[in-house]
């Protein structure tokens, strides 16, 4: 049998293995009276033409920000190394709508003998938009979460609720992962009311394609430092990558408009903001190990 | 000498994709994935809890058409045992023989493949991206990653007809934990 085919029969195998582990989340959380929305990962990969190519190795999971806390405890009680679970603590990271409305718009659909509950389309979408941007747009692969969630969408997919609830700039944020994955996947936009902005050159600040094509390209690719910890010269590479931080992020993450304008105050704070982050999770991971 | 233990195979905790020629199985405990082949699978498959070592190779001869004897299904219960891949582990009786001992003795009077169980290592959401979107064609990355590594597709770009050579393995990006210390941080 070729490479080629034994991994794919690998990542039917591993297709399998994920739907087993949503099924085993949201019983078990279910369980413990908390009700989780599915993000990313088979949330979107029913709309891949091949679900499989989707895959995803660990399951994400939002919960309401009131029950983390108690989902997490459960999570690190029962399921760490059995179930790999991304628990988010809401989605406010990535929405600007309240956990409660997506919840309320969110849907139970059937799943290998479960109902899983998904976003509403227009939000999921809207959130895969901002997640990519929110990454510094380095995973590429990932555009085709848009292609495949603009192309495959429903009929009855609410424009004005994707676009319309988080006002201009988030507008222009969301407006513009479609118009990279429409530059850089052939997304077809002609259907869509945005399709003249998409199209226009000028949406796409020049910064950004620089940014994109500069990390696409670049062969050290960012990875969390307390990953790397025990390789001093990765740990060098990472810092060195760090530093400017990618402007994209950088301007996400102070909540700024993607326009032609310099990206550098936003990468300074971004310095400030990521710091302490960094600082606490490698501090956690190092107390981890010692223990 | 007859043997009587009758092996069960595990079930439970286990995801299964049957193809022509080999069994993939995914231990949700463990995180491992396996391959068993041809034989393997068929030994595996057999374990039923009614069928003895004995039977099993009698079903394994109708099966193959070829003489199969019980050190052959010896031989696969005790990797399947090791992996896990049994409700309870069993031991073969002893006959003096050390594992390589047995495995050549059996290779020699078998004309099946041996029983193999291998252990795979699951891919990673990296690698899963660098099937090619277009195609549906996995794409064989020839670069090594580290774990926690992703990958794409060099040809991104709605024109790829083909993958081969086609693929770029060097994008890792990870996924930094988003719950670390109980609280809520940057995924």
């Amino acid at each position: 049998m070729s490479n080629g085919s034994q991994q794919e029969n690998l990542f039917q195998l591993m297709t399998k293995v994920q739907a087993e582990r949503i099924r085993r989340a949201f019983v078990f959380f279910r369980e413990h009276e908390i009700e989780p929305i599915l993000v990313k990962g088979w949330a979107i990969a029913r709309f891949y033409p091949n679900p499989h190519e989707r895959f995803s190795a660990d399951v994400d999971l939002a919960v309401n920000p009131d029950v983390f806390p108690t989902a997490l405890e459960l999570k690190k009680r029962h399921l760490i190394g059995k179930l790999p679970i991304d628990l988010h603590c809401g989605l406010g990271q990535f929405d600007s709508l309240s956990f409660e409305n997506l919840f309320e718009n969110s849907r139970l659909v059937d799943f290998n003998d479960t109902k899983v509950r998904v976003l509403r389309h227009e939000d999921h979408l809207r959130l895969l938009a901002v997640h990519w941007l929110r990454d510094g747009g380095i995973f590429k692969q990932r555009l085709w979460d848009i292609h495949y969630g603009v192309k495959n969408r429903p009929a009855n997919f609410d424009w004005e609720r994707f676009l319309e609830t988080n006002g201009e700039k988030r507008r222009k944020w969301i407006v513009g992962a479609i118009a990279v994955a429409h530059r850089y996947t052939d997304l077809n936009v002609e259907d869509t009311p945005i399709a003249e902005e998409v199209k226009n050159p000028r949406l796409i600040p020049k910064w950004m394609l620089r940014t994109l094509e500069k990390e696409w390209n670049d062969p050290v690719k960012f990875m969390p430092l307390e990953q790397v910890m025990d390789d001093r010269r990765e740990v060098w590479r990472q810092l060195k990558k760090r530093f400017p931080p990618n402007p994209l992020v950088a301007s996400l993450y102070a909540n700024a408009p993607l326009n032609d304008f310099p990206r550098l105050p936003y990468q300074i704070i971004n310095i400030f903001q990521r710091l302490m982050p960094s600082i606490n999770r490698t501090k956690w991971q190092l107390q981890s190990k010692l223990k | 000498m007859q043997n009587l233990q009758k092996p069960v195979a595990r079930h439970e905790g286990l995801v299964v994709q049957e193809m022509p020629d080999e069994v993939l199985v995914y231990d949700l405990n463990t995180n491992k994935a396996h391959c068993l082949n041809k034989s393997a699978a068929a030994v595996w498959k057999n374990c039923d809890g009614s069928n003895s070592i004995s039977d099993i190779a009698a079903i394994l001869k109708n099966e193959f058409k070829t003489p199969v004897s019980d050190d052959f299904v010896w031989l696969a219960i005790d990797q399947l045992g090791k992996d896990e891949l049994l409700e309870q582990k069993i031991t073969a009786p002893a006959n003096g023989l050390t594992r390589r001992e047995a495995m050549r003795r059996v290779a020699l009077a078998s004309l099946v493949a041996l029983p193999v169980v291998a252990s795979l290592t699951a891919p990673t959401a990296a690698q899963a991206a660098s099937v090619c979107q277009n195609t549906g064609a996995a794409c064989s990355c020839t670069q090594a990653n580290n774990s926690g590594f992703t990958a794409s597709c060099s040809s991104l770009g709605g024109a790829v007809t083909g993958c081969t050579g086609a693929c770029d393995c060097s994008v890792p990006g990870g996924t930094p934990a988003n719950t670390a210390a109980g609280q809520c941080v940057q995924a």
